[in-house]
């Protein structure tokens, strides 16, 4: 589903992202682990599409095309969803306002009918239910005075209404408490599916417990220097990145 | 070429104070310091002189505002005078009263002094008709009274002028809507005066959408006695030129007043917002949250001066002015002014002016949103959230549309 081929991104003229080769495919859960600064949420970032972000050699794959030159919005509609580190609040303009018309923009290039505001409120409260989220919610205006709970969990209620083939979770897991972190684990779960894919980047192995990785991947100076199964995790988390980062000598 | 409007007045052959007074002022001009941003070329050598007004025009721009919550408490004023048919007092609530200006027993120019302002001593002078609403001690009301300023000719000179007075404890909501016809060039200079006794609570709002052509110049001015509180908003959506001269004197112990704004400019409009708030006594309060939406050819003022008395110790005053630049053509000028004479004070103050963030529109991208939806939504929202703090009614929702058309409009964003 995606291919990333040798793939080099900076920003500002500082390389971040160093020679990246990873597939992922349909029905798979891959974790990126990594130390601070290794470069895990840029790669996330770049195949959104982050205007930051130059990239400088090799290429990225969606279903077999190049995403390279598409705008964040195009990536979007073809399936691609990116759950930010850190969610932008949007003054003045409500979640169910945003997501209306997000969806109907998917509906309209899958050649479907536009869901009315009433439909959308039906579909949009199943939604919540789905991922435990107060529907009070999708009335207020996009992440504004949101907890940091409260945040996280609206990104995942956004991937549940955009139903994207493939999520990019960027440290979703970040600074939730235990119970908010099954609920979001429990959203994303129910989300998973054999034709869709998942790329979790996160600093700890606490989310792994609720969400198992299929592959777990080692980022370290904008290289993977080591990937495995979801046993990598638990010796990443015994004997932390020094150990992985000594035998890869970067 | 003369560099002033040619105006039809009443000649009188004993002039009162006000006309002989209004007779020793010059035109204003760029190089006074209050007019400087804002040229009032647009008025030089144009004709304008009493007219009466078509009710059936007016009844068919009171139609389009569609402003459900003011029927049974409408006042309407047509070319400045007060048009019996169309107005409804049927549903004004007990303890409100509405009377004839002239007729009233409170004498107007309490609540401010203007005496050089060019505009504000024409309309003192000669002003053609007008009300003086009254609430008794202890009346509320949730309920909005309309005071409908209608313009149906060009060339029409129109001076109403209204008289409020809020008694002890009393709390009332007045709507006062400026609109006019389209292409026809009018001279509407309205003057407001509010006067809120002790623990007296108002709620104005004024929402100006005069025709494209049209020039109007509005004078405001509030003084409020002890513990009383002016909630104040504007919406700047209509007109050729709009000035807004809105001025509140905190003038009792533990007053408040709130004087918000919303600017929409388009095309080559000029809307310009000149404030005063003045502490004149300890323990008050004030809140001032400027915004405009600039496009096109248009050009927003913003002048707004905050005094503290030196007695008016414990003011806590904010203030701020944001301004979203849509073209590279569009003016912006602000300026935000405190002068503090007390030395125990909390003032905050401030200004933007800026384009659309970029980690915002990445964010709604990333949604699937396109660059112009994107666009839309977070114009859309820099407005919203100022109408958003209105109460809910028909007021908030028409207001609401209005943004919306205005910046769906801007990024060529069809309804959904």
């Amino acid at each position: 589903m995606l291919v990333i081929q040798n793939l080099h991104a900076s920003v500002e003229g500082v390389d971040i992202l160093r020679g990246i080769d990873l597939e992922i495919n349909a029905g798979e859960v891959h974790a990126i682990m990594g130390p601070n600064g290794s470069g895990k949420s840029t790669l996330a970032k770049v195949i959104a599409g982050h205007p930051a972000y130059e990239v400088t050699q090799g290429d990225i794959l969606f279903e077999g095309q190049s995403v390279l030159e598409m705008d964040p919005d195009e990536r979007a509609r073809l399936g691609l969803f990116l759950a930010f580190q850190y969610p932008v609040e949007i003054p003045g303009v409500t979640n169910a306002m945003m997501l209306r018309q997000a969806y109907n923009g998917i509906r309209r290039d899958q050649g479907l009918e536009e869901l009315d505001p009433l439909e959308f409120d039906d579909y949009l409260t199943e939604k919540c239910e789905l991922v435990e989220m107060d529907a009070s919610l999708v009335d207020r205006n996009v992440n504004e005075g949101f907890s940091g709970g409260e945040k996280k969990r609206n990104e995942i209620l956004q991937m549940a209404v955009l139903n994207p083939k493939m999520a990019l979770l960027d440290e979703t897991d970040s600074g939730l408490d235990i119970d908010a972190l099954k609920v979001v684990s429990n959203g994303i779960n129910k989300i998973r599916g054999n034709d869709k894919a998942v790329l979790l980047v996160t600093h700890y192995q606490r989310i792994l417990n609720y969400i198992t990785p299929d592959f777990v991947h080692v980022l370290v100076k904008g290289r993977i220097v080591k990937s495995g199964g979801k046993e990598l995790a638990l010796q990443l988390e015994a004997e932390g990145y020094d150990t992985i980062m000594d035998a890869a000598s970067v | 070429m003369s560099e002033s409007p040619i105006l039809t007045l009443p000649h009188s052959s004993d002039p009162s104070e006000a006309e002989t007074k209004f007779a020793s002022l010059a035109f204003p001009n760029s190089r006074d310091e209050e007019w400087r941003f804002t040229s009032l070329r647009s008025l030089w050598n144009q004709s304008f002189s009493f007219m009466e007004g078509d009710s059936n025009t007016a009844a068919s721009l009171i139609a389009d505002l569609d402003l459900s919550e003011t029927i049974g408490r409408r006042i309407v004023f047509v070319n400045g005078m007060m048009d019996a048919s169309l107005s409804d007092l049927s549903g004004l609530p007990d303890g409100v009263t509405v009377k004839p200006i002239r007729e009233s027993t409170v004498k107007i120019g309490q609540a401010d002094s203007f005496e050089n302002d060019y505009f504000a001593s024409l309309n003192t002078a000669f002003f053609q008709d007008g009300v003086a609403i009254h609430a008794s001690k202890n009346i509320v009301s949730s309920t909005p009274i309309g005071i409908y300023h209608l313009v149906t000719n060009p060339t029409a000179l129109v001076l109403p002028r209204i008289l409020y007075t809020g008694e002890f404890f009393s709390e009332i909501s007045l709507i006062e809507v400026f609109a006019g016809v389209d292409d026809a060039v009018y001279l509407h200079v309205p003057f407001t005066e509010v006067i809120l006794k002790d623990e007296a609570r108002l709620h104005h709002f004024r929402v100006q959408k005069e025709g494209n052509a049209g020039l109007h110049i509005n004078r405001s001015s509030s003084v409020l006695g002890r513990a009383s509180d002016l909630q104040s908003f504007t919406i700047s959506v209509g007109a050729r030129l709009f000035r807004h001269d809105n001025r509140a004197a905190m003038d009792g112990e533990g007053g408040h007043a709130t004087i918000d704004g919303l600017v929409l400019v388009h095309e080559n409009q000029i809307s310009d917002t000149h404030s005063i708030l003045d502490h004149r006594k300890p323990n008050c309060t004030s809140h001032q949250l400027h915004k405009c939406i600039v496009d096109g050819m248009g050009t927003s003022v913003f002048n707004g001066k905050i005094f503290v008395r030196q007695i008016a110790q414990k003011t806590d005053s904010y203030q701020a002015n944001h301004n979203m630049q849509l073209s590279h053509h569009g003016m912006v000028y602000t300026k935000p002014q405190l002068e503090i004479f007390a030395d125990d004070v909390k003032c905050s103050h401030g200004a933007t002016i800026g384009q659309i963030d970029d980690e915002q529109l990445f964010y709604l991208k990333s949604r699937g949103l396109t660059e112009l939806q994107t666009r839309y939504l977070l114009t859309f929202g820099f407005a919203a959230q100022i109408v958003n703090a209105l109460p809910e009614g028909s007021l908030r929702d028409r207001l609401t549309r209005e943004v919306d058309t205005f910046t769906r409009k801007r990024f060529e964003v069809e309804t959904v």
